[in-house]
């Protein structure tokens, strides 16, 4: 019997060894992901931004023959300086190539019978014959007539050269004004909306207060583009309400700044409810007892107690707005923003180089309200003391009247535009001819990949779900659980983890160009695949999701791992029996999070996606390029109605597992 | 059940010490249970613990006492494993065990907040430790009603944590500790969550509990009542050092330094100096001691209990000292009066005295008494001690 015990223990020890080492595996590998989902990217996104291409001509020996005798001319660059060349082109890119012919006009090659060029530079390739680089110290021979076939090809080499030349070109410079104009306008408009809004919800005895909140949260279910194709459609050339704006046009600053409004505010709203939900009674009591009028109480207590809120709020907005291309995409028209500008720069001229400074620039309001908002969010969570009693406001009815009318004004304005694209996409021509068709559904008779984006956007969700639920888990767990792992690793983790926050999308997919699709990179084959697409998703809504995780992993005691392991148990095993149930609603809407938004997304997968992998949202943004813009609200609209499934799908799943494995909350 | 047979379904783990040990307990085992040497832990500069170590004999009951910061509970957190030490060796039952991991050691742990699965009932967290050992399913179950009955949770088994009072938990917590009949229970401060009531209750149950399975076990508290009146033997600790290892008795009476003589029960100091053999002087007063040895000329510093002090026959007595009452606090069944000794120059001092014996005198601020103090109940410390407070 002895015997049998003994083994049984080596086996077991066997065990144990195996699940500590899966762990350590499991978070270095996590990190290694994010290394190669993010920081690599970010790191080729910056180099590209700093790299400049000059053709280096006094790397190049030029000798001509004539007469039969063989005269070195010095280097190229001692020629261009004898024989100017007629004008600089423009700025040289990687794929700039300076034809010798024009070095060497006919004029001056005249009584040259052959001339040579030698390559001085150390690595070579400066020359391109027919296709054929150059090598080191290698002498190419040709004669005048084939001197056509010989280019010069620019070097890379670093510097500011990509931001002088930014903040030097007129209308690049206009676009970093332009976006400033308007997330500053939309940032004014929408705190104190969403924080009336906000407060009408927490803090008044208004009817409809549950229905109210469900409205203002609407806007995230579609993407950014619905609400520039629903203005369209109001205040359009031939839209219903466009004599409300009194001869001004709804394409630029004033459609940009509305439709941002509308996609802004629940971000808004949300943070400010969080705020003015925690409100301290004694503060309230102690300022009537003080005999403070209510608007004094408003001003003394209410909005410094939400500071932290407002402040967040604000920067939030701000960031979503400067780092959003789809509004100003539809809307903008003329009206160039620094977000559009990276598409413009990259898709339209393909100078990738001008398209990563524009990025570099867009990433620097982002960071700092990004380090803003935690700041505050770290000071808010810090008002909160243990001794706040809840404080319950008295019924004011003419106050309740006019919060009502307000919130009313703000849900018509998002469900009229959420209605006027159903509108659009279910009549003929609206509003002109309403006989209902089904005729803008029929999205394969279109630009932007037909019925099989949407698909693929399900597909895209789908994995992104999965996977980006288990591994933002499983990575916050990492990071706040597994003792084995030393704490400088997990900070770097968490740092990682932290990144995403400050990188807006469209920066994130454009450096996936040129990390991914860089030759030399062994990745390249996920390149224009549904996996980078899936990727691209699960870092770009990283930080939200890996906060979420941490705060709920935070709530369980720090000590479960170790009376785990005192009892001899692998490390899965409370992670199976006790982390994941507990945190199961977290998990859920974790995952209804990352649905949810990789069904809207536009702006990082708008690089990636290839003519197989098409996806709904950027769909809607080409379809209404292309002028279908009763299909593109069509398809904006089935985005909304799959996401509000998801959601309802969470809380309908969310309240069956509570009542299954939740049954401890109660007491 | 019959928990004082060694043979009996709670001592899962019978050896012949066991055994030896239940007759006839503390008789100088062979060899230490658990072994620590010269444990030192340093976070960064900061040394936690320094050279700690300290022999437990099977079936002991150990406490690390000590202020909070003191380094006990990361000596504890070492002898689970669940800190690595910088230095030094753990041996336990014979096996080194300085480098296994928490898994490869063998003990049962309850932690301060107990730390016990909210979403698991009582009986799930006591069978937590049981499953996937390979037992079969009938011997987990049998051994779970074992358990609810030894902590007396029967009618609570099928409850959530959440649902059940603190002083409950504490006892599920233990009984999940000792469901798989670990060698070494560990605790860590498990009472100190409870209120006062609770705790002295739960106080005399663990003793019980402990003594009935004789399992080696480590406590840390920072409660000396608690260590007082629990532990076999004391480890009094302080910034990360040992400063006594020694029973209650050893520790109360004789402590070893003016830290332990401070921080275990309330001392009077006095700073003197050594004049000869069994005589020191403080200002002008020579006071009798025992000087055991130290030379004359050396500074020593003075410590006695207030208890020590003698009212009656104060004549018969060394060191008679006279003093004023300054204030008195009553505290039940004793009255510890403030006096101030005119012969000291005003020094004050902390006196118990019987209620009997205040009544007997009239005691009352303002009033001048006279009282002695033994010569052998007065403890002789170095001066250049570390400062303690």
């Amino acid at each position: 019997m002895a015997v049998s015990a003994t083994s049984r223990v080596l086996a077991w020890r066997h065990r144990l060894a195996v699940d500590l080492w899966l762990a350590r595996a499991l978070f270095w590998a996590l990190v290694l992901w994010l290394v190669v989902a993010l920081a690599l990217p970010l790191f080729a996104l910056l180099r590209k931004s700093f790299e400049v291409y000059r053709f280096s001509f006094a790397e190049v020996a030029l000798e001509v023959q004539r007469n039969g005798v063989w005269q070195p001319q010095g280097t190229l660059a001692e020629w261009v300086a004898r024989h100017p060349l007629p004008e600089d082109g423009p700025r040289p890119t990687e794929r700039s190539r300076q034809p010798l012919a024009r070095l060497l006009p006919e004029d001056v090659r005249t009584g040259v019978a052959a001339i040579r060029l030698r390559d001085l530079s150390a690595g070579g390739g400066l020359l391109l014959v027919e296709g054929r680089l150059s090598a080191p110290g290698e002498i190419i021979e040709a004669s005048p007539a084939s001197i056509g076939r010989i280019f010069i090809r620019p070097v890379a080499d670093f510097g500011l050269d990509n931001y002088r030349y930014y903040f030097t070109t007129p209308t690049l410079r206009r676009s970093l004004v332009n976006s400033l104009t308007v997330a500053t306008l939309t940032t004014l408009i929408v705190v104190p909306l969403a924080f009336l809004y906000a407060y009408a919800i927490a803090r008044s005895h208004m009817p409809g207060r549950a229905l109210f909140k469900l409205v203002a949260l609407a806007p995230l279910l579609v993407p950014s583009l619905v609400p520039g194709i629903g203005l369209v459609y109001l205040f359009g050339r031939q839209g219903l309400l466009t004599p409300l704006l009194f001869g001004h046009d709804i394409y630029g600053p004033i459609g940009i700044v509305l439709a941002s409004v509308f996609f802004t505010f629940p971000h808004a709203f949300l943070i400010l409810l969080a705020a003015l939900s925690l409100a301290d009674a004694r503060l309230y009591e102690a300022a009537a007892a003080l005999g403070a009028s209510p608007a004094r109480i408003f001003r003394t207590v209410t909005v410094p107690g939400a500071r932290y809120g407002l402040i967040s709020a604000a920067f939030v907005v701000f960031t979503l707005q400067i780092t959003d291309f789809g509004v100003p995409k539809v809307i903008g028209k003329g009206y160039d923003v620094l977000a559009v500008d990276i598409y413009k720069q990259v898709i339209g001229q393909q100078n990738f180089q001008m398209g990563a400074v524009v990025s570099v620039l867009l990433m620097l309001p982002a960071a700092v309200a990004f380090a803003v908002d935690r700041l505050a969010a770290r000071r808010q969570k810090a008002l909160l003391t243990a001794q706040a009693v809840p404080w319950n406001p008295p019924p004011r009815p003419r106050l309740d009247a006019t919060l009502f009318v307000t919130c009313s004004l703000v849900a018509l304005f998002i469900l009229g535009v959420l209605a006027t694209c159903q509108a659009a996409a279910l009549f003929r021509l609206w509003p002109y001819d309403l006989s209902p068709s089904l005729r803008h559904y029929d999205f394969d008779r279109m630009d932007g990949g037909g019925w099989r984006s949407y698909w693929n956007s399900l597909e895209m969700a789908g994995w992104t779900t999965l996977y980006g639920t288990v591994l933002v888990f499983c990575g916050a767990y990492a990071v706040e659980k597994i003792r084995q792992v030393s704490a400088p690793p997990r900070l770097f983790f968490h740092a990682l983890a932290m990144l995403p926050m400050a990188v807006p999308g469209m920066v994130l997919g454009l450096s996936y160009i040129f990390f991914f699709n860089s030759p030399d990179n062994p990745l390249r084959f996920l390149y224009g695949t549904m996996t980078i697409l899936v990727i691209s998703t699960i870092v770009h809504f990283y930080t939200v999701s890996h906060l979420t995780a941490v705060t709920a992993l935070k709530q369980l005691d720090p000590d479960f791992e170790a009376v785990s392991e005192s009892l001899k148990q692998p490390l899965w095993r409370v992670f199976g029996a006790v982390t994941v149930p507990v945190c199961l609603p977290t998990i859920l809407d974790l995952a209804a999070y990352l649905f949810v938004n990789a069904m809207t997304t536009v702006s990082a997968v708008v690089f990636l996606y290839s003519p197989q992998t098409t996806l709904a949202s950027v769909a809607v943004l080409n379809m209404d390029d292309a002028g279908d813009t009763a299909p593109a609200a069509a398809m904006g609209m089935m985005i909304f109605y799959t996401c509000l499934l998801a959601r309802l799908v969470q809380a309908g799943l969310g309240r069956r597992l509570l009542l299954r494995t939740q049954a401890w909350r109660r007491r | 059940m019959s928990a004082s047979s060694p043979s009996g379904p709670v001592a899962t783990r019978p050896s012949p010490s066991r055994s030896a040990e239940a007759s006839g307990r503390r008789q100088a085992p062979a060899a230490p249970y658990l072994q620590l040497e010269a444990i030192t832990k340093r976070f960064g500069g900061f040394a936690a613990v320094r050279e700690v170590s300290l022999a437990v004999a099977e079936g002991e009951f150990v406490c690390f006492l000590g202020p909070s910061g003191c380094g006990k509970t990361t000596l504890l957190r070492i002898v689970a494993g669940l800190e690595r030490q910088s230095e030094g060796r753990i041996v336990q039952a014979g096996r080194d065990i300085s480098t296994l991991s928490p898994r490869e050691r063998d003990f049962g742990i309850v932690f301060q907040s107990y730390a016990l699965f909210p979403n698991l009932t009582v009986r799930r967290n006591i069978a937590y430790g049981l499953e996937s050992r390979g037992l079969p399913r009938s011997r987990v179950r049998q051994r779970v009603e074992e358990l609810l009955a030894l902590v007396g949770l029967e009618p609570h088994a099928d409850k959530y944590p959440a649902q059940l009072s603190g002083g409950q938990q504490q006892r599920v917590a233990l009984a999940r500790a000792l469901a798989p009949a670990p060698g070494l229970l560990l605790l860590d401060e498990p009472l100190s969550a409870l209120d006062a009531k609770v705790r002295l209750h739960l106080r005399h149950e663990l003793r019980d509990l402990q003594r009935r399975l004789g399992v080696t076990t480590i406590m840390v508290t920072h409660d000396q009542e608690e260590a007082l009146s629990l532990a076999d033997r004391i480890v009094v600790m302080n910034a990360g050092r040992v400063e006594q290892i020694g029973t209650p008795i050893e520790v109360y009476q004789r402590p070893a330094s003016p830290f332990v003589a401070d921080f275990v029960g309330v001392t009077n100091f006095l700073e003197a100096e050594v004049v000869g053999e069994g005589r020191c002087r403080c200002g002008d007063l020579e006071l009798r001691v025992e000087t055991a040895g130290r030379r004359a000329g050396e500074a020593v510093l003075l410590a006695f209990r207030p208890e020590d002090a003698l009212l009656r026959d104060v004549g018969r007595e060394a060191n008679p000292l006279e003093a004023e009452v300054l204030r008195t606090d009553f505290l039940g069944p004793v009255v510890r009066a403030e006096v101030a000794v005119e012969s000291l120059a005003e020094r004050t001092f902390l006196l118990d005295l019987s209620i009997n014996l205040v009544r007997d005198l009239g005691l009352q601020p303002g009033m001048r008494i006279r009282f002695a103090l033994p010569a052998e109940r007065i403890r002789l410390f170095a001066r250049d001690a570390a400062p303690w407070r």
